[in-house]
């Protein structure tokens, strides 16, 4: 086990090496950085003047080592456009960010697995229909057709929620609401399909042949094992919302790191492009890996030793 | 978008993450559903002694408006910092901090300075605190989005001459200056020592109606009345400054009674809007003026009459009537009336697609060619659907545009150096300071971005109306060079002036301004 987290972390240090040469060349691949980083209008000698402060005269390799070295001791720089230090900004959009990924990702659970649990038992039934209907519509509308239809209902029509903003929990209801309806449609088929898996397996047969009530069967057996895949699902849907859900932050005025992000990459700030990709990137292969360990502790077959 | 004069596009209010979702289809859907549910609502909204609450695109970058500029941070900063002059809603010069002000000579400028003006920390305001703002936006240091107006290549020294007199030295003469002076707040020398750069951008400490309360980062801005405000009590006790990036959300905000004006209104959305109860629509003819570059530097368009021919075939005014809902105003050339400079006894072409037919012909081109037509989208109100009537109007005349939609960025690119794909190429530009010099200096100056074309007698005409301290005769050079580009040179296809829209709640007094200045010491709320 032990064994295995370190064999595990050592690879996350080498995906997060490789996301930061990546964040590295960015810079590169986009233009100037001097001629971004330089005062509007500058003269060329001010251009080279910030050439040689920022270090951009060096060797490319060189000038990496010495990015690795600024990113080791936490500082990754100043944004070009809101003048203040992107570890500021993105500390500020973490907390609103966790809150609705985590929210999202409950409302989804809590939707997805008894429906799909029911749609799996009873295949072709009513409750797989329920399922179907959930499925083709949180796939099929997308989250900023949903979430406007919302707003004009529940805010516009009713006025029982606000439609924006992020004060109290009345503002998260609408955005977290929207976007975990997406995750469920998406969840309802991991858990359809992982119980109808399951239902087939000798073991579950056996289960039932030794005269075990369906209900046992279905949570000591069926469920545990049907899992898994719904494990995985979370695990790296909770990364990938880390990394900000962009369309849900814009419609409801969300402030997540996904907007952070987009706008950063739209007005070229480069130094705020380098941490939000080195942030979400942390974030989603540490979803992995915490998904990895956890398969360990639901599936005995799965050792880590 | 703003254009502007380095490597990054300045952005629109409305620019951002909304632009990715607010599709065709979603616009469409919204209006039917919000005609749908547009009914009287459950509960009225009560409006009497809530803050009034303007809500924009993005969250602002900065309230210091003597370094970040935009006017989506300028809007909000400049209720607590206030410039040495300013426009009125007609866009004429105005006092603010400055009373009076003269050209000593033609390249000193010197103002007066308003006598018994504080700063919410109570420090009295004056010639000192002045001399510090313009000192640090000189110095490159400190990134000032306005060293774009003042640098050492325009100014060579700012002198405390007196406690209330202050002058500029400039490095020619410059008459443009007292222009540039509208948009930047005087910080208070003090405060900013004290506080620092980064926090006094977060809350800056000003002369003018409205002080800072909080700026809860991502979620809104407060500002409180200033009681001892020099130009008196503001009526409105209370501000709230929002954003979101997507324009339904706005919409829908406005109509459930949580935001009083809501900017970048879709002309979509214009409708459902003005039939609600609590909110209605205020649009104004704005400055920036849009209109279709061409790449006079090959054939066929190096030929005038084939430029001509383009004007004649363009149905512009049917553009505007049914494109875009009547929200834009026909120009003749590349600026409105607003704009000082502007000459008025310039007529646009006709639309008249015979004449262009038989002007193509004596050009040789008979049967009309083939071009390239780069466009982009969300930039400006209904871009992709003009480039497409564009397109199909110049069809008719056997003109086949290879339509191609392109990333901003990638078009802006396109405007700084000179591109051969480039045939014809849709922009516009924001005429900033309401003075001819920004955009004709901009565009059509061989030392600017003159990159598809200029000429020589222009360019020195350009250069002569820039140092012309006589008003007279420099908007007498300006009429002029406007007369020469849209009768005889003819660079580009003249469109239109384009009206901004918002949504205001029918319990507050205040009128937009085509400057996109949205200013609320003067406004009243029921």
């Amino acid at each position: 086990m032990v064994r295995y987290l370190i064999e595990r972390l050592a690879y996350t240090v080498l995906v997060l090496l490789a996301v930061s040469l990546a964040a590295f060349l960015l810079a590169h691949l986009s233009g100037d950085p001097a001629l971004m980083a330089a005062p509007p209008d500058a003269t060329p000698q001010q251009v080279a003047e910030v050439r040689r402060t920022l270090g951009l005269d060096r060797s490319l390799p060189e000038q990496y080592l010495i990015f690795l070295g600024r990113i080791a001791r936490g500082d990754f720089g100043s944004s070009f456009r809101h003048r203040v230090p992107t570890l500021h900004l993105l500390a500020a959009r973490i907390p609103p960010t966790l809150l609705l990924a985590l929210t999202s990702l409950g409302i989804a659970v809590v939707m997805a697995i008894p429906v799909g649990v029911a749609a799996g038992v009873s295949r072709g039934g009513a409750m797989d229909l329920v399922g179907r209907i959930l499925v083709t519509l949180g796939q099929s509308a997308p989250v900023f057709w949903t979430g406007i239809m919302a707003i004009l209902l529940l805010s516009v029509r009713w006025r029982v929620l606000p439609a924006s903003g992020y004060e109290g929990w009345t503002h998260l209801v609408l955005p977290a609401g929207t976007l975990g309806l997406y995750s469920a449609s998406e969840l309802v088929r991991f858990v359809r399909t992982g119980v109808i898996d399951v239902l087939g397996e000798d073991y579950v047969r056996t289960a039932r042949a030794k005269g075990l009530p369906s209900r046992l069967v279905l949570f000591r057996h069926v469920l545990r094992n049907a899992l898994i895949p719904v494990i995985t699902f979370i695990g790296l849907r909770f990364g990938v919302l880390m990394g900000g859900a962009v369309v849900t932050e814009a419609v409801f005025g969300w402030p997540g790191v996904g907007s952070l992000m987009v706008d950063a990459v739209l007005n070229r700030d480069v130094p705020l492009v380098q941490a939000a990709l080195m942030a979400t990137a942390a974030s989603v292969t540490l979803a992995n890996l915490a998904v990895d360990l956890m398969y360990g502790a639901i599936d005995p077959r799965i050792s880590h030793g | 978008m703003r254009t502007c004069t380095r490597g990054r596009p300045r952005g629109r209010p409305e620019e951002g993450v909304g632009r990715m979702v607010s599709q065709r289809q979603l616009i469409v859907l919204a209006s039917a559903l919000l005609a749908i549910l547009a009914g009287p609502p459950l509960t009225p909204a009560t409006s009497q002694g809530r803050p009034v609450v303007v809500m924009q695109g993005v969250e602002p970058l900065g309230l210091d408006a003597s370094i970040t500029t935009g006017i989506f941070s300028l809007n909000p900063a400049l209720h607590i910092l206030e410039p040495l002059v300013d426009f009125d809603e007609k866009l004429r010069i105005i006092p603010r901090l400055a009373t009076t002000w003269k050209w000593v000579n033609p390249t000193t400028f010197e103002l007066t300075l308003r006598p018994g003006v504080k700063f919410h920390d109570g420090t009295p305001f004056g010639a000192v605190d002045v001399k510090f703002t313009f000192d640090r936006i000189l110095d490159a240091k400190n990134r000032s989005d306005f060293r774009r107006y003042f640098s050492e290549r325009t100014v060579k020294e700012v002198q405390a001459t007196g406690e209330r007199t202050v002058r500029f030295v400039l490095t020619e003469p410059r008459p443009v200056f007292l222009r540039t002076l509208t948009q930047v707040g005087i910080t208070p020398q003090k405060a900013v020592t004290e506080m620092g750069a980064e926090r006094f951008n977060r809350a800056p400490v000003g002369t003018g109606p409205y002080r800072i309360r909080e700026w809860a980062s991502g979620v809104r801005i407060t500002m409180t009345a200033n009681r001892d405000y020099w130009g008196g009590n503001p009526r409105i006790p209370e501000l709230v400054w929002r954003w979101v990036s997507e324009d339904a959300t706005r919409v829908a905000e406005l109509l459930s009674g949580n935001a009083d004006i809501i900017t970048g209104l879709p002309p979509d959305l214009v409708k459902q809007v003005d039939e609600n109860a609590t909110a209605r629509v205020a649009s104004v003819r704005s400055l920036r003026t849009a209109f279709i570059l061409i790449n006079t530097k090959k054939p066929p368009f190096n030929d005038v009459r084939v430029r001509k021919a383009l004007n004649h075939a363009v149905n512009v005014q049917s553009i505007i009537d049914n494109l875009m809902g009547g929200f834009a105003e026909r120009v003749p050339t590349v600026m409105g009336p607003f704009v000082a400079g502007y000459n008025p006894r310039l007529k646009p072409f006709a639309y008249d697609p015979e004449t262009a037919r038989k002007l193509l012909a004596e050009a040789g081109h008979p049967g009309g060619f083939t071009a390239n037509f780069f466009a982009f989208r969300g930039r400006l109100l209904k871009d992709r659907e003009l480039s497409e009537a564009v397109t199909a109007h110049l069809q008719r005349i056997g003109i086949n545009l290879r339509l191609q939609f392109l990333d901003f960025a990638v078009v802006f690119g396109m405007t700084q150096r000179y591109n051969r794909d480039v045939d014809l190429m849709l922009w516009s530009n924001a005429n900033n300071n309401a003075d001819a010099s920004y955009n004709l200096e901009l565009n059509f100056y061989s030392k600017g971005r003159g990159t598809y074309w200029s000429d020589p007698k222009v360019d020195e005409l350009i250069e002569s109306a820039a140092t012309e301290v006589d008003e007279t005769r420099r908007e007498r050079t300006y009429q002029e060079i406007l007369r020469l580009i849209t009768e005889v040179h003819v660079p580009v296809v003249f469109l239109y002036d384009q009206k901004d829209l918002y949504g205001v709640s029918r319990r507050l007094e205040w009128e937009p301004r085509a400057d996109e200045r949205i200013n609320l010491w003067r406004a009243f709320a029921r």
